[in-house]
């Protein structure tokens, strides 16, 4: 039973970091249709900028995550209007060529900048205390990963339902010319989207760098997971996309408690079955939460 | 009896919206009707129903006397149930007798030869060729298709569809986008379908319609409103509600 | 206006023979000049011709027939583990295992067929990944046949034809390689362009065009995979027969995206383009890499944007397009 609520416990944390990296993702694939294989690479931009922040300058682990955030952006928005904009709409083999090579562009800057080692980002010591949940005892790391997954799902759901901006980028993703011939300017809601995808996918790199190290290959080790949390879910939706990884995540630490060296077939394994009966993805095609 | 293609009571439904409602019709040996109705009518819905492209929620499709509802598009070619596109499907990069050569090879079940091209089959080439000429394409037998006019791409449709020699023919607005220099070789094309062929025709052109039909068929909100001779059909109070949003 | 009235005169099937003649003629002047100019680099030139292989049979389901996949290196390690485990275990002919390496490929494309081809867009995309990362993960697990991560060395290999010794030059592997490249490209370009590869064209650039044809999409997709397979299986067995080594990475997501990234480089749809496309990649990351690993990453990501926005038929493409301004 203890084994059960621990296995629990860790899958959920884990599906919560996916969640944070992937859910940018999944977002933009609804939106601009484009299947982005450098999203890893974002996360791992952020994680470098993180790293460097703490681990060389020695300066404080909040001023890091902004930081990651920031500069991820700051590369990422020009990257959308020069070269991702030349592919929406193009064959999904254009679009895995063009990101790929980003993807090997980026690894390869930052590891020419930061040099190729494994990069570890200190945390504060509030967020190394131990934590009693009851049943077990957590780092107080991994609730803090857990409570921001849940912050980002429901902030996600608040901006997509409520406020001026998600009406748009809904009409957008729903049929991006009628939105067009209504005023909205799709190019601005992509390339906001965009900058929130990566935002996203660098605060995800940084605050889960616990469970998923930042090393030189970073963005090519977790591109086919991330890809495969999106394809579950369904390019687009928020809840496909929390439901996929809460699932997958639970799947991959089962796998890991319970058949250690089989944990990776049948990972693989679930991943074709799962595929196969929802070809659309759990939640389908559309916008939803 | 003659009838090739019998329709019963086809029901379509899109979420809430009824797009074909309680539809039948039957088309006999040598028929030639037309289809016609207001944008939106369902006209377009009705051909994919027909040749297996959508599913019907109920109702049934037989085939020359085969039941054919649950049949796969591609075993009702191979009975010989044919469709052109209201928009041109065609392979860009292909030329024009390649698209020909295709049709054929595929209609004798020869398309899965793996070593001689076609180039090399002087009766697939002749009989190609025959077919360009009949609506005056054999010019153009070796541009890509990317590179010729829309109006000989339209034509190119027509020319597939015959290739494949059909029983029944549905051809959605073949006539759209071809320019009036080039209706002529529509018409004589038309004209010269074998007699003993079953015709659905989707036009908005009215004298192409009047010209082709000898029984037409008007669907309003997926509904059949009218069936009659082109005759009738100006005179029908229903048809002119319909397209001219009179009350009745 | 010559020109012109060439073509008419000349019936196509003519043209194309002439120019496969040029390509094959080509293949085996490279391939010549190859072997006197870098009488040290032989086995890695084999390693070459195995891998362009690989990216042929790649370009029957990606370029031709217009399924992007991101694990093709299935087929690729079915292939070279089938010819290293028989030769493990005691066949030692390398023409029968290049033909049990051939065997194996194309039923490991029979069943990645099946799967892929049940998917659309990024379904597809997902399912050949996990399919080959699946196989890779039951290969290293099954190590009591496959060797694990260690793979599998030292295979014996008896003389080809009971004559030509697989020489420590790997002057023996280097022209059966050859040979088989060149068969290959040239049974290949042949079957392009017969009805079935005509038949293949036509899916990539209209199916509902094809099924109104009459012909099923899944079935003609299923056969070019077979032969995908089948190929990709060869070009496997003949790096196993070759190198005498059997290697984990012969069957992973790193060697099918390469793969891919060779394909792009040297033109889909053209299997010569695919030819080039690997010896151009494989001789520069030969070179770069050793230097530095992120150098060559940073050189083959700008290299791969560069051709994707203004080179998207590839190096092919622009040797093609060359050509046509002279002749114009």
């Amino acid at each position: 039973m203890v084994l059960f609520f621990n296995i629990l416990s860790d899958a959920f944390v884990y599906g919560m970091v996916l969640f944070i990296i992937s859910v940018g993702l999944s977002l933009a694939m609804g939106l601009m249709k484009v299947v982005n294989l450098a999203h890893g690479a974002f996360a791992m931009i952020g994680g470098y900028i993180a790293s460097y922040i703490t681990q060389d300058q020695g300066m404080s682990y909040t001023l890091a995550v902004a930081a990651a955030v920031v500069g991820a952006i700051i590369i990422a928005v020009p990257m959308e209007r020069l070269l991702y904009r030349r592919i929406y709409g193009t064959s999904e083999l254009t679009q895995v060529l063009m990101t790929i090579g980003i993807t090997f562009v980026i690894i390869g800057v930052a590891n020419f900048i930061f040099g190729p080692t494994l990069k570890t980002i200190p945390l504060p010591d509030e967020l190394r205390q131990r934590v009693d949940l009851g049943f077990r005892t957590m780092s107080s790391n991994r609730v803090f990963i857990a409570f921001c997954g849940a912050a980002v799902a429901a902030g996600l759901w608040y901006v997509i339902e409520k406020t001026d901006f998600g009406i748009k980028l809904r009409a957008a993703v729903e049929n991006e010319k009628i939105a067009g011939s209504l005023g909205i300017k799709t190019s601005v809601i992509f390339s906001v989207s965009f900058a929130l995808a990566t935002g996203l996918a660098a605060f995800g790199g940084v605050i889960g760098a616990e469970l998923l190290p930042i090393e030189p290959y970073y963005a090519l080790t977790y591109m086919v997971m991330l890809l495969v949390v999106v394809c579950v879910g369904g390019a687009g939706s928020i809840g496909g996309a929390l439901a996929a990884c809460l699932i997958l995540g639970t799947v991959d630490t089962v796998a890991r408690y319970l058949l250690p060296s089989y944990g990776a077939f049948f990972f693989y394994f679930a991943v074709i079955i799962i595929v196969l009966m929802f070809p659309n993805g759990l939640f389908g095609r559309k916008l939803n939460v | 009896m003659d009838t090739l293609l019998d329709i019963r009571n086809l029901k379509m439904n899109f979420g809430g919206l009824k797009v074909t409602d309680d539809v039948s019709l039957n088309l006999a040996k040598g028929s030639r009707t037309a289809l016609i109705g207001p944008n939106g009518a369902g006209k377009t819905t009705l051909i994919n129903l027909i040749a297996g492209a959508y599913r019907p929620t109920s109702g049934s499709i037989s085939l020359m006397g085969q039941d054919v509802t649950g049949m796969k598009d591609t075993d009702r070619v191979r009975l010989g149930l044919i469709r052109s596109f209201q928009i041109t499907r065609l392979f860009p990069d292909l030329t024009v007798i390649d698209h020909l050569a295709m049709a054929i090879l595929q209609r004798e079940g020869r398309s899965a030869g793996m070593f001689k091209s076609y180039h090399r089959m002087p009766e697939v080439l002749d009989e190609a060729m025959e077919a360009l000429a009949r609506l005056r394409l054999d010019p153009l037998a070796n541009r890509v298709v990317a590179q010729i006019a829309y109006g000989q791409q339209r034509l190119l449709e027509i020319a597939i569809a015959l290739v494949l020699k059909p029983k029944v023919l549905l051809l959605d607005e073949p006539a759209a986008g071809i320019p009036s220099s080039d209706m002529d070789r529509v018409v004589a094309a038309l004209d010269n379908l074998p007699a003993e062929l079953a015709v659905l025709l989707i036009d908005h052109d009215m004298d192409l319609v009047r010209r082709f039909a000898r029984e037409v068929i008007v669907l309003s909100s997926g509904a059949v409103i009218f069936r009659g001779t082109p005759e009738q059909l100006g005179s029908d109070p229903r048809v002119r509600s319909a397209y001219l949003g009179e009350d009745a | 206006m010559t020109a012109l009235s060439q073509t008419r005169a000349i019936p196509a099937t003519t043209r194309h023979g002439l120019r496969d003649l040029i390509g094959a003629c080509a293949i085996l002047a490279v391939g010549v000049g190859c072997f006197f100019l870098f009488p040290n680099n032989l086995s890695f030139l084999t390693i070459i011709l195995s891998i362009s292989l690989l990216v042929m049979s790649l370009d029957l389901v990606t370029g031709v027939s217009g399924v992007a996949t991101l694990g093709h290196a299935f087929v690729y390690g079915a292939g070279a583990y089938a010819a290293g485990i028989a030769s493990v275990n005691g066949v030692s002919d390398p023409l029968l295992l290049l033909l049990l390496g051939s065997l194996a490929g194309l039923l490991a494309g029979v069943v990645s067929g099946a799967l892929i081809l049940k998917g659309h867009g990024l379904s597809q995309l997902v399912i050949s990944i996990a399919l080959v990362q699946l196989a890779s993960e039951g290969v290293n697990k099954a190590s009591f046949v496959t060797g694990g991560s260690d793979g599998l060395a030292g295979l014996t290999i008896d003389p080809l034809f009971g004559i030509f010794e697989f020489d420590l030059w790997g002057r023996t592997a280097f022209w059966l390689a050859l040979a088989v490249v060149l068969v290959v490209a040239v049974l290949l370009r042949i079957l392009v362009r017969s009805p079935f590869g005509m038949m293949c064209r036509g899916i990539h650039q209209d199916r509902v065009r094809v099924r109104a044809m009459g012909a099923s999409v899944y079935l003609t997709l299923l056969k070019m995979y077979a032969i995908s397979g089948f190929v990709g299986g060869l070009g496997g067995a003949l790096q196993a027969v070759a190198t005498q080594v059997v290697g984990l990475d012969s069957v992973s997501f790193t060697t099918s995206a390469e793969a891919l990234v060779m394909l792009i480089f040297g033109g889909t749809g053209h299997i010569f383009g695919a030819l080039a496309g690997t010896f151009v990649f494989m001789w520069f990351e030969h070179s770069v890499s050793a230097a530095s690993p992120f150098h060559w990453l940073i050189l083959v990501g700008i290299l791969l944007i560069l051709v994707v926005l203004f080179a998207p038929k590839g190096i092919y493409g622009l040797v093609g397009r060359l050509f046509q301004h002279k002749e114009v």
